[in-house]
């Protein structure tokens, strides 16, 4: 690094070079050693150690326990654009496992992103493994379709929003339902939603159901925020 | 998934899992990735304490190098670059609370790398034995001249509350500690800064003496000596990789640091050497009587009034030593302990604080004690106090030979071997081990010799213990922080248990 506090205009080849050297750990794949790295780049090995050194010191490559070899960094997809999800606390999922043994029903716990936009993002952090969901795609594409968007989209709704929960019955599968609470963090922003998959009988003693999620969504605030 | 993609867009749409990536690492217990750019660069500027250094080191210079006293400086600290660049090497590719003793131990093996964890005890444990020291006696030439006798009581007393704080101070957090010994040793080389530049003034036409620019009567081992008391001034400047655990980007920010304390520094002591060694000429002060030369300076220019403000400032610098040597040694302490070369209590941290208390527990009432009792008897003269330096400079050139020795193997072990680094760091090493030598050689015939047989029995000691922590079972030695699921692209291999603390 000849240029105190990072690479200037004047050298873009360096910056060209290490992009072409995290091109090449992700196609070898983790563990990669330095000397193939400049054998199949035909890179002089000092050339290739260095930017490698310089890789691994701004986290875009991390070096494996032996040391000998490199993997990505979970930094490189903020080159995407993409968040990679974190992993669920501990906590969260002991609760999910307490309500999924109590409750005779789905309970999936779905994660947001950008909610109070007019774009937000769903995902599914956890699904019920003896209750599959059917329409996955459709749930995280057309956010009006199912419950779990909705309370989405009910953000941006200030009438919605006071409601604190989102329903949708009989209109993905006729019989069936779902509904979900959200789950807030300490500013009040929207992170997650828990959803209780069950029959349209269930859901029409509203009260009932929302009785059987709350404690369990009173106890995954607690967890999420204490992350 | 677009199978005209990047290799790049592949992986990150589906990342193939990591062998041997965990969700915790070894090194979890410790506060992970909080601790900035200005925290690491405290921690070695402190344990440095280039207030102090530069305030006391000149006079030991003259009475061990006499006219080489400036070369003496100049070539300490031309010789800890090398050594800054070799551990480097390491510091750039591993982060570990175990720091020097680690980096040995991926390149010599485990009897290489215990010896350094000896020779840094040593050196961080007598280095803070001897600022604690200092602090007491700085107290006690105080108030002797404030005319309130030369009791203990109060000495003993002021030290005793040093080495409680820094126990406390240390049990908090390391960002407490680093914040707080920042500010102290800002405000001691500003001080420090001041007085130089007034004595430069003060000294006119002929700033360097030509004596000291080339001298007439040198001899070889006085200047060996010098250059050794010389690299005593920068010692500590390693110790922001004990902290690499804890650090944000620890690759990236404790090469850094590891470059620029010493450079900084190293102006430093080479300004304060030249302007004090011209200065003693010019006042007539007598070195091997003089307790406090720098005052006699500062009262032949002139600016007497700055000596107890100076002194404030040099006794503020020793205790922000004080406390980065012992945080750099409970760190050592730990990553042994995570090896199994030392009980495994010494590697456990506070669950809320993140600090390893048992070894801040079982460490500090040493380090305090030593001090306590020196006082307390009236051992307190300079050849006392400077026993402890002895230990201490011969633990950390210990550590450095062996680490510097130990890049060359290490960078062919992992498939990175280049003959530039591996030669500066073997350049390095013979040149330490050559001084380390010499000095104990010198420091053997002199007053101090005391200091030589405490270090060969620290070592004694040492290696003794590991031998019988050897029997007892396999050691896997040269534990470092791995990188844990969430900083690697395919997460963990194994399924994610207990996350633990991260």
């Amino acid at each position: 690094m000849s240029t105190p506090g990072g690479i200037g205009g004047r050298q873009p080849k360096a910056v060209l070079s290490a992009l072409v050297v995290l091109e090449e750990v992700a196609a070898c794949g983790p563990g990669v050693s330095a000397r193939e790295i400049s054998r199949n780049l035909a890179m002089p090995r000092a050339t290739a150690y260095r930017l490698l050194n310089l890789l691994v010191q701004q986290e875009y490559l991390v070096r494996t326990p032996d040391l000998s070899g490199f993997a990505l960094g979970s930094k490189v997809t903020e080159l995407a654009g993409m968040a990679t999800p974190a992993p669920l606390p501990v906590a969260a999922l002991e609760v999910l496992e307490q309500l999924r043994g109590n409750i005779r029903g789905g309970v999936h716990l779905a994660g947001y992103l950008r909610t109070g936009t007019t774009r937000p993002r769903v995902r599914i952090l956890d699904a019920d493994p003896d209750y599959p969901i059917e329409h996955e795609q459709m749930i995280t594409s057309d956010l009006t379709t199912s419950a779990i968007g909705r309370l989405a989209l009910a953000e941006s709704d200030a009438q919605a929003r006071r409601l604190g929960y989102a329903l949708q019955v009989d209109e993905l599968r006729p019989g069936s339902g779902c509904l979900t609470v959200p789950i807030r963090d300490r500013r009040g922003t929207l992170i997650a939603g828990l959803t209780l998959s069950t029959t349209s009988a269930r859901l029409r003693d509203l009260g009932d159901a929302l009785g059987l999620l709350t404690p369990g969504r009173e106890r995954l605030e607690a967890a999420f925020t204490d992350r | 998934m677009n199978p005209r993609g990047s290799a790049l867009d592949q992986a990150i749409a589906d990342p193939p899992p990591v062998t041997g990536v965990r969700d915790t690492s070894p090194m979890s217990g410790l506060h992970r990735r909080s601790l900035g750019f200005p925290g690491l660069l405290a921690q070695s500027v402190s344990a440095i304490a280039p207030c102090a250094a530069a305030a006391t080191i000149p006079a030991m210079l003259v009475t061990a190098s006499g006219d080489g006293a400036l070369w003496a400086a100049v070539l300490g600290a031309g010789l800890t670059l090398p050594v800054a660049a070799a551990i480097n090497q390491f510091t750039k590719r591993v982060a570990t609370a175990g720091s020097l003793y680690t980096f040995t131990a991926k390149g010599l093996g485990t009897t290489a790398a215990f010896l350094c964890g000896v020779g840094m005890i040593l050196g961080y444990a007598f280095i803070a034995m001897y600022s604690l020291a200092n602090i007491g006696l700085q107290l006690s030439n105080l108030l002797a001249a404030l005319g309130f006798g030369t009791g203990v009581l109060v000495p003993v007393l002021c030290v005793l509350g040093c080495g409680t704080a820094c126990a406390v101070v240390m049990l908090r957090g390391v960002r407490v500690s680093a914040r707080l010994s920042l500010l102290v040793e800002s405000v001691a080389v500003a001080v420090l800064v001041g007085l130089v530049v007034v004595l430069f003034l003060g000294q006119g036409r002929q700033p360097i003496a030509r004596d000291l620019l080339a001298p007439q009567h040198l001899s070889f081992a006085g200047l060996v000596t010098g250059v050794v008391i010389a690299i005593t001034a920068f010692v500590g400047f390693e110790s922001a990789a004990s902290l690499s655990v804890e650090a944000r980007r620890p690759f990236a920010a404790v090469p850094r640091v590891l470059i620029w304390s010493p450079i900084a520094t190293g102006v430093l002591v080479v300004a304060a050497t030249s302007v004090q060694t011209t200065g003693f000429r010019a006042a007539g002060v007598a070195l091997d009587q003089d307790s406090a030369p720098v005052h006699a300076l500062s009262s032949f220019y002139g600016v007497g009034w700055i000596s107890p403000i100076l002194d404030c400032g040099v006794a503020a610098s020793f205790f922000a030593c004080a406390l980065a040597s012992s945080t750099a040694l409970v760190r050592v302490l730990l990553s042994m302990g995570i090896d199994g070369v030392l009980p495994a209590a010494m590697s456990r941290t506070h669950p809320k604080f993140r600090t390893p208390h048992l070894a801040i527990g079982v460490s500090m009432p040493i380090v305090t004690a030593v001090p306590l009792v020196l006082l307390a008897v009236g051992v307190t003269s300079k050849t006392a106090v400077g026993i402890l330096l002895v230990v201490s400079a011969g633990g950390y050139v210990l550590a450095y030979t062996l680490v510097c020795l130990a890049v060359p193997f290490f960078l062919r072990r992992i498939g990175e071997f280049t003959l530039g680094p591996a030669a500066v760091a073997l350049a390095a090493a013979i040149g330490l081990a050559g001084c380390l030598l010499v000095f104990l050689g010198t420091e053997w015939r002199g007053p101090r010799s005391a200091g030589v047989w405490l270090f060969l029995l620290g070592v004694a000691l040492g290696l003794a213990a590991f031998r019988r922590a050897r029997q007892r079972g396999a050691l896997l030695v040269g534990t470092h922080d791995t990188p844990i699921g969430a900083e690697v692209l395919g997460g963990a291999a194994t399924v994610p248990g207990d996350r633990g603390p991260e």
